[in-house]
């Protein structure tokens, strides 16, 4: 085998972390040296705390809202468990429902299930086999019980493979049945149209490392007006929703990051759809037996693309790629460690008896043409050797 | 080791997260070996002990990962759960259900670690497979690899592996059999290993705090006979008391006995038919006959008649016994000197000088 070189590395794993981009870099550097406490009265403080608010302002315009329901938290975890515990403790007693998808990013999930542990009704909305929400299900429960306080978790857009949720009936729906929606937006932002404005979603959850910002800093959006309990105490810091020292520079590459992805959405949206279409098709004629999950390529976001190919074990065809260079993830990166398989296959109806492998390519702006014929030229190799081992 | 035909070939690392897995990765990378790391998900709790999604072994893969990611070696979870348990687990509880006292850790080597993630290692190309066990195989010797003691007299796990297909010795690496447990340790300290300073476990992986009784409650029925009171009698068959379940005993135990008698009382034996523990002084226990099923040979079988060395435990010292017949399934052995608690389900390893020749499982007498 040859050595790998750097310069062989090949990254297809944008869904876990878009590495950082050279204009959020030279944003965050120029404020390096500043880091003071947004928290201080003092000048160095004050500047700070201008800088975060600019942030604050800047988000708020770019998702079409205001800036006081921007939250600055630590990631799209916190967001989601913020938005979540946090509804059912400020509603504890009144016996709230929440309703999460059964394919929702773990940090949903479990969220949901502390929630339930804390005596809050959970119920987890099915998907047909393209992972899309039943809405005529979601409407008649909560329709069953309208007085109670109700909340709605449904990612915009799946994170293992793509699928992008209804989220204007979603939202119409809920809001005629007196229930109020959440959103885990971390995959769809910037991939396709996230508008408050126009879709008026109550919270919702986004991180910067998936926009080729800095890892560490996300946000929750929380509609003016909305009961949350705060998950932690301290200083009083972003209203007391999620105290602690504030982050700004984190802020600042969020902001850059984020203008910076919705700038060159169109154009990248267009460049992933070719290449999209270009895996998908070499992948369904060169590997057999392989599939590609999730419906149809319209209604998935235009980025991931997830591939699954019976007889074959994840592990295996991951490490593979990994030893050639190349780097993809199987699932999300998120349920890695813990070696859990995939809950959102399950939930899909799939036939996936063990050995399945599921491995997710993601793209970012640098992905080119090449790059996916070299992915997919190992893949169908490493498929082939796996797959007379695993028969 | 410098770069050779050996070393260009892919190694799957079993890691489990141990300072004696991590080093032997190490040391393979260090010696200019491709390696990929593998920690084994065997068995997962969650969803039985409450709400907590916590996993059992949690705290290993991720030792194991922040190794991998020091060495800069791919690293991934290998999910035997269901292997494991079938090959382990329900045997581990059908041989206490039996009233032996079962090794799982030979059957985890036999089956899951020497067949499963070897299989694995096929699906990854990789040729050899490499463990932190202390053990080595000399890939010198002439009739194909053997099996040897590890250097460290005292962590020796020999006892553990005489299960393993003879076909897997070609293919594994043994670096840890070469040192001592000293050395290892300051040698992980020297490379700065993250787990470098991880205490030692010497606990069976699925059974937390030792509580042995605790996992057999999970997988037999309450009125299990082997959970359910049952007379202790002497062995002339005479009552002098009553157990919780036989499973709480082992053959040698003293712990837990009736007292009142003028010397010490060990368990001599245990009977499931009738629930009965059988108890006894010391001399009761020592014997010299015993007979060995499940047998694995790592060589060729040895002849009947043959003096050779037999470890009846763990940590037990080796000692000289004739072989009385040998097949492809038992063996027979009698001991120059009487042994005192040949219990039924531990193993029997048998030796040639340093090499290991075989073992099976301990049949009642």
């Amino acid at each position: 085998m040859k050595t790998q070189t750097k310069s062989q590395r090949l990254y297809l794993d944008y869904a876990s972390t878009w590495p950082m981009r050279h204009e959020v870099w030279e944003a965050m550097s120029a404020e390096l040296a500043q880091s003071f406490n947004p928290a201080s009265s003092h000048g160095p403080g004050r500047q700070a705390h201008r800088s975060l608010e600019l942030a604050r302002a800047k988000i708020g315009k770019l998702l079409g809202c205001t800036r006081a329901g921007i939250y600055f938290t630590g990631g799209g975890t916190q967001s989601d468990n913020l938005a979540i515990l946090g509804f059912a403790r400020a509603h504890a007693g009144e016996n709230p429902r929440i309703f999460v998808s059964e394919i929702e990013h773990k940090a949903c999930i479990a969220s949901a299930e502390q929630a339930s542990a804390e005596q809050a009704r959970v119920s987890e909305v099915p998907v047909d086999s393209s992972g899309t929400v039943n809405l005529g299900w979601l409407e008649r429960k909560l329709a069953s019980d309208p007085k109670a306080p109700t909340l709605v978790s449904i990612m915009w857009a799946n994170n293992e493979i793509g699928t992008v949720q209804p989220m204007s009936e979603i939202v119409d729906i809920a809001h005629t049945n007196n229930a109020i929606v959440h959103t885990d937006a971390v995959q769809a932002l910037s991939k396709v149209k996230v508008d408050i404005e126009q879709t008026p979603v109550d919270l919702l959850s986004a991180t910067a490392h998936k926009l080729g910002g800095p890892v560490g800093i996300g946000i929750l959006y929380c509609r003016p007006g909305i009961r949350l309990e705060p998950l932690s105490y301290g200083g009083g810091q972003e209203r007391s929703m999620w105290p602690g020292t504030q982050n700004p520079l984190g802020a600042i590459g969020f902001t850059a990051a984020l203008a910076l992805a919705l700038e060159g959405q169109r154009e990248h949206v267009a460049h992933w759809e070719e290449l999209r279409d270009h895996l998908e098709s070499r992948v369904l004629s060169e590997i057999s037996g392989a599939r590609i999950h999730g419906h149809d390529a319209r209604r998935r976001l235009p980025h991931i693309v997830s591939v699954g190919i019976p007889g074959c074990d994840s592990g295996a065809i991951l490490v593979s790629l990994d030893l050639e260079g190349i780097a993809v993830s199987g699932g999300s990166a998120c349920g890695s460690d813990s070696g859990l398989g995939s809950s959102v296959l399950d939930a899909l109806g799939l036939d996936v008896k063990p050995p399945y492998a599921t491995i997710r390519f993601s793209f970012g702006a640098e992905t080119s043409r090449l790059d996916i014929d070299r992915a997919v030229d190992a893949l169908a190799r490493i498929a082939g050797r796996v797959h007379s081992l695993s028969v | 080791m410098i770069a050779t035909e050996k070393t260009r070939k892919l190694a799957l690392v079993a890691m489990s997260g141990g300072v004696d897995s991590s080093l032997t990765a190490a040391l393979l990378v260090r010696g200019g070996q491709q390696v990929v790391g593998v920690t084994m998900k065997t068995f997962c709790y969650s969803g039985v002990e409450g709400p907590s999604k916590t996993c059992c072994g949690l705290d290993g893969i991720s030792d194991a990962k922040s190794v991998a990611a020091q060495l800069d070696i791919p690293h991934f979870v290998f999910d035997v759960e269901e292997e494991f348990t079938r090959d382990v687990i329900d045997d581990f509880v059908s041989e206490y259900a039996s009233g032996r006292t079962p090794i799982p850790c030979v059957r985890c080597n036999s089956f899951t670690k020497f067949q499963d993630l070897l299989a694995r290692a096929d699906s990854l190309g990789c040729s050899w497979l490499a463990t932190g066990h202390y053990a080595r195989v000399d890939h010198s010797a002439t009739r194909g690899p053997q099996l040897c003691r590890g250097v460290d007299e005292k962590k020796d796990q020999t006892y553990f592996l005489w299960g393993i297909p003879r076909s897997a010795l070609d293919r594994l690496l043994l670096p840890m059999g070469e040192l001592t447990k000293p050395e290892v340790r300051a040698e992980a300290r020297r490379l700065g290993l993250d787990t470098a300073e991880k205490p030692e476990s010497f606990e069976i992986c699925f059974v937390p705090d030792n509580n042995y009784v605790g996992i057999l409650r999970r997988y037999l029925a309450d009125d299990h006979p082997a959970l359910s009171t049952g007379p202790v009698c002497l062995e002339d068959e005479s009552k002098v008391g009553e157990h919780e379940g036989y499973a709480h005993f082992t053959v040698g135990q003293r712990k837990g006995l009736p007292g009142g008698f003028s010397e010490p009382m060990f368990v001599i034996a245990i009977r499931p038919d009738d629930r009965t523990v059988i108890i006894g002084p010391r001399e009761s226990l020592e014997k010299s006959r015993l007979v060995a099923q499940g047998v694995n040979w790592l060589c060729d079988p040895p002849r009947s008649g043959e003096l050779l060395g037999v470890r009846i435990r763990h940590g037990a010292a080796i000692v000289e016994a004739d072989v009385m017949a040998a097949d492809q399934t038992s063996f027979e052995l009698r001991t120059r000197l009487p042994q005192a608690a040949i219990t039924p389900g531990q193993s029997a390893v048998l030796y040639r000088e340093n090499v290991v020749v075989g073992g099976g499982v301990i049949m009642s007498n």
